[in-house]
């Protein structure tokens, strides 16, 4: 187990050389000035000449990243050219646990309601209650959560025109705070970010377990006398869990990357608006930054999934 | 059994959501009494700003949003006025010297920081010099090159301005010394890059002291209670302010990803204000609280005078007067944004009423015989045989949204239909934009013809006029005045108005030089105006005096205007 976390982590190291390294050749050589886009319309030479040398935009790009990359291990990834003297760690860090608590809430929702859902289905398959969960699973699916993000702000809208009620459709509350106001504003974008999540793990873990229940072994444990229950929870569920590992631990990297959609059409200040707004702005060091945290969050959801393989499956031996 | 109790999940859930949603209290009647105001602690305005800003320090915003709480909380000694006449704020007289060089400022007295701390000359003097000094990073210092020694500072070659150009010779005086004569002096000083910061705040903190603003730091009509980066910002009112207090005891500037989220928000009575994205200004044209506001913004088209065919007067004037740009803002914009033939906006000191299009059309609809009559004597006296003989042309722009596209698409069609010329079209992102702005400037290329906009930094005609069409601006990318077509002298006489016109104390005289040299170079389509934007808002009813000015500001005095009615 040592050997093979020591190996994963070596190769986080490639990993991010690797990333930042694209980043920096992408965004040294993208057409657009960044000091340009600091100064918009104002064409000032000299400002422009003295702005370029206190970002240090005036070196050459493997002088910059060689920069970059000493400044990384220090965890400081610079200061950001939109946010003017802020350092990207400040921004990033206010972000992050928003995205966080966004992602760490529906994902939760996902797994507790869509993976029992979906299991249910299987057992109960092709009832009605079957048909009528799937049917719902698979509009919900299919609609984008652009779609559905919007549907629940005019819903909002409309209530409160129709009724008087008053709720927000936008902004986040404080970060993991619960108060009522706080609630208020976190649960429409969580709801409608586990929705789309929670069809798909339902209809992932329906099919993962109907494919079990079809298996020699099932048919094998009914055969001797078990009762349904031992069957499907001791000798079904266990097996139908690998393939849901896979997915969970990819999913955990949205706890740290964000949801773009939500956190645009809501208005909610996590990492993913951070990284839009970045790129809008020509801003490299938070865009190189964002892109070291999903590159890492992809390693360690990889870790995470293969972790939970060998948990639920001892066959499979961490190596 | 199990299915039972999933179902029954399900439905608790729902019903917590409905209890949930219901149980969040009603939405107040908009009232529409605006004589009685509501009781203090009713006093409350949510006002939206694109977020997290930029910036909370006036030494380096730029863009609208960060200037919102920056010119609630920070003051200068000059600001504008709802009128965008100059009225004092920290200071309380002033005085030109003789050569207009040196500019003498009394200070009201008693004036203190929002935590107590006395402000003085000192103070200001400081402020200034920090905007200009690079370890501040400024990007916006130049609203401050007219100061002596300007650029020795911002390149580093001077370790500090004060004694030199910036003097505080007692408590109560500030004098500024000028590299050249300005009559528009004053108004640079109204943007927020002279505005005031307490020292005492940036000692301590330094560039984090915006982080701290709860502790003091400014002098303006607010204070603030708190600022969230994710959420927004809380101020109150500044009890030591000088000026009329604010009758609102709290204004929540709130943050949101864009203009769409803002209205939604409005729509779901989050806010008291908010600017209506285009798309639902039809919609709300008639709404309550629904006002249309002419702003210092204008779109237009720049020829390259040192690029073919855009050398030659006539074929620009044909360009010019080949578009209906009434049509244009009808079809494309809605009626949204007024069409313009002016550099200078309406709603400013400077504006021309009686100026008229190039050979002296005096709509906006253009004039398509005269624009093929000047095409064909154009083409004549370049020695082109005919249209096909014309090199091919291509209009480079970045589309800020879908109606900048299709009016761009409805004036390459009105070329294409009245002078029988296709025109190529070229869109860029916004930096790209930029860099090929630049590279223009002295050159035939890469641009040729380009669509640009330009927000006034400061509502003196100067700032539309000298700005970008002196010899030597930097902003001149077009090539004014420094090309080789027979206009050239012409332009050059015009720069030379410019100049004079710049350092004029004659305020009537120096209007009709500005009027005089615009004209001049709308007739000689030195830009080729299409409209001039508006800000189109939605305020809650019930307050009454919340106004914005064409500056998109709302004036410090003003704030003891607005307030919430019952």
């Amino acid at each position: 187990m040592f050997q093979f976390l020591l190996k994963r982590l070596i190769g986080l190291i490639f990993v991010i050389i690797g990333v930042t390294f694209i980043t920096a050749i992408m965004g040294y050589f993208a057409p657009g000035d960044p000091i340009r886009v600091m100064l918009g319309d104002h064409p000032d030479k000299v400002l422009e000449l003295q702005l370029r040398h206190s970002y240090g935009l005036d070196l050459p790009w493997y002088q910059q990243y060689g920069n970059f990359l000493t400044h990384l291990v220090r965890f400081d990834f610079g200061l950001s050219f939109r946010y003017q003297n802020r350092s990207v760690w400040d921004i990033l860090k206010e972000g992050i646990p928003i995205s966080a608590e966004l992602s760490l809430w529906a994902l939760l929702l996902q797994i507790l309601i869509g993976v029992p859902l979906g299991i249910l289905c299987a057992i109960k398959a092709n009832s009605w209650l079957d048909t009528l969960n799937m049917g719902t699973a698979l509009v919900i699916y299919a609609l984008p959560v652009f779609v559905l993000a919007v549907l629940c702000q005019l819903f909002i809208i409309w209530l409160d025109k129709t009724t008087g009620i008053s709720w927000p459709n936008s902004q986040w509350g404080r970060p993991w705070y619960y108060s009522w106001t706080d609630l208020q504003y976190k649960l429409a974008p969580i709801l409608i970010y586990a929705a789309a999540g929670m069809a798909y793990f339902a209809r992932i873990s329906r099919t993962s377990m109907l494919e079990i229940l079809y298996q020699d072994y099932i048919r094998t444990a009914r055969a001797k006398g078990l009762s349904e229950r031992t069957v499907i929870y001791r000798h079904g569920l266990r097996n139908a869990l690998i393939p849901l590992a896979t997915v969970i631990g990819l999913s955990i990297r949205f706890l740290v990357t964000g949801a773009f959609f939500i956190e645009y059409i809501f208005s909610i200040p996590g990492i993913a608006r951070i990284t839009l707004d970045a790129i809008t702005n020509l801003d490299y060091p938070v865009i190189q930054a964002t892109t070291v945290i999903l590159a890492v969050g992809v390693v360690i959801g990889n870790l995470i999934s293969d972790l939970l393989y060998t948990a639920i499956d001892p066959r499979i031996k961490a190596e | 059994m199990k299915e039972k109790r999933v179902i029954g999940l399900l439905s608790a859930l729902c019903c917590m959501l409905v209890i949930a949603l219901t149980a969040c209290g009603s939405s107040p009647g908009a009232t529409t009494d605006a004589t009685t105001a509501a009781p203090s602690d009713k006093q409350s305005l949510r006002y939206p700003v694109v977020g997290d800003i930029a910036t909370f320090d006036p030494a380096l915003a730029q863009d609208l949003d960060s200037h919102f709480p920056i010119r609630a909380v920070f003051t200068g000694l000059v600001a504008l006025d709802t009128d965008l006449t100059i009225k004092p704020q920290l200071a309380t007289s002033w005085q030109q010297s003789a050569d207009g060089l040196t500019w003498t400022f009394k200070l009201k007295p008693n004036l203190t920081f929002s935590d107590g701390t006395p402000l003085t000359s000192q103070d200001v003097v400081w402020s200034i010099n920090r905007a200009l000094l690079p370890a501040t990073k400024s990007s916006v210092s130049y609203y401050l090159s007219l100061i002596k020694d300007y650029k020795r500072i911002i390149s580093g070659q001077v370790p500090t301005l004060i004694g030199t150009s910036l003097l505080a010779p007692d408590p109560q005086t500030v004098v500024i010394v000028l590299s050249q004569p300005a009559a528009y002096f004053l108004q640079t000083l109204s943007y927020a890059t002279s505005y005031v910061v307490e020292k005492k705040l940036i000692d301590k903190y330094g560039a984090k002291f915006t982080d701290h603003l709860d502790e003091g730091g400014g002098a303006g009509p607010f204070k603030v209670a708190s600022y969230s980066h994710t959420r927004g910002i809380e101020l109150i009112p500044n009890d030591k302010y000088y000026g009329p207090k604010p009758k609102l005891q709290r204004l929540s500037v709130i943050f949101y990803n864009d203009l769409d989220g803002m209205y939604k928000a409005y729509q779901a009575n989050q806010l008291d204000f908010t600017p209506v994205p285009a798309a639902n200004i039809e919609a709300e044209r008639h709404s309550p609280g629904f006002r249309e506001t002419p702003i210092l913004t204008m779109r237009y088209i720049i020829m390259n005078y040192l690029a073919k065919p855009f050398d030659s007067i006539k074929i620009r004037q044909a360009f010019a007067l080949a578009l209906n740009k009434d049509l244009i803002v009808q079809s494309a914009l809605k009626n949204t944004f007024i069409p313009s033939n002016h550099i200078v906006p309406s709603d400013m000191p400077g504006y021309n009423p009686d100026l008229t299009g190039p050979d002296g059309v005096k709509t906006t609809q253009g004039d398509a015989s005269k624009a093929k009559t000047l095409l064909e004597q154009g083409l004549r006296e370049a020695g082109y045989a005919s249209v096909a003989a014309l090199p091919p042309i291509t209009l480079t722009f970045y589309p800020r949204n879908q109606g900048f596209k299709d009016a761009i698409t409805a004036a390459v069609q009105m070329w294409k239909n009245i002078l029988g010329i296709n025109v190529n079209v070229n869109i860029v992102a916004r930096a790209r934009m930029l860099d090929l702005q630049n590279a223009t400037k002295g050159s035939n290329g890469p641009l040729q013809m380009w669509q640009a906009g330009w927000n006034a930094d400061y509502p003196d005609p100067q700032n539309w006029t000298s700005t970008f069409f002196s010899n030597g601006s930097d902003y001149n990318q077009f090539n004014y005045g420094q090309n080789q077509s027979a206009a050239a002298s012409e332009q050059q006489q015009v720069q030379q108005q410019l100049a004079q016109a710049d350092v004029s104390k004659d305020q009537a005289q120096r209007l009709k030089l500005y009027y005089d040299a615009e004209q001049k170079i709308v007739s000689d389509v030195g830009w080729l105006p299409l409209w001039q934007e508006k800000l189109q808002s939605l305020t809650r009813p019930n307050i009454p005096n919340l106004s914005i000015n064409a500056a998109q500001q709302i004036s410090p005095d003003e704030w003891s205007k607005i307030y919430v009615s019952q």
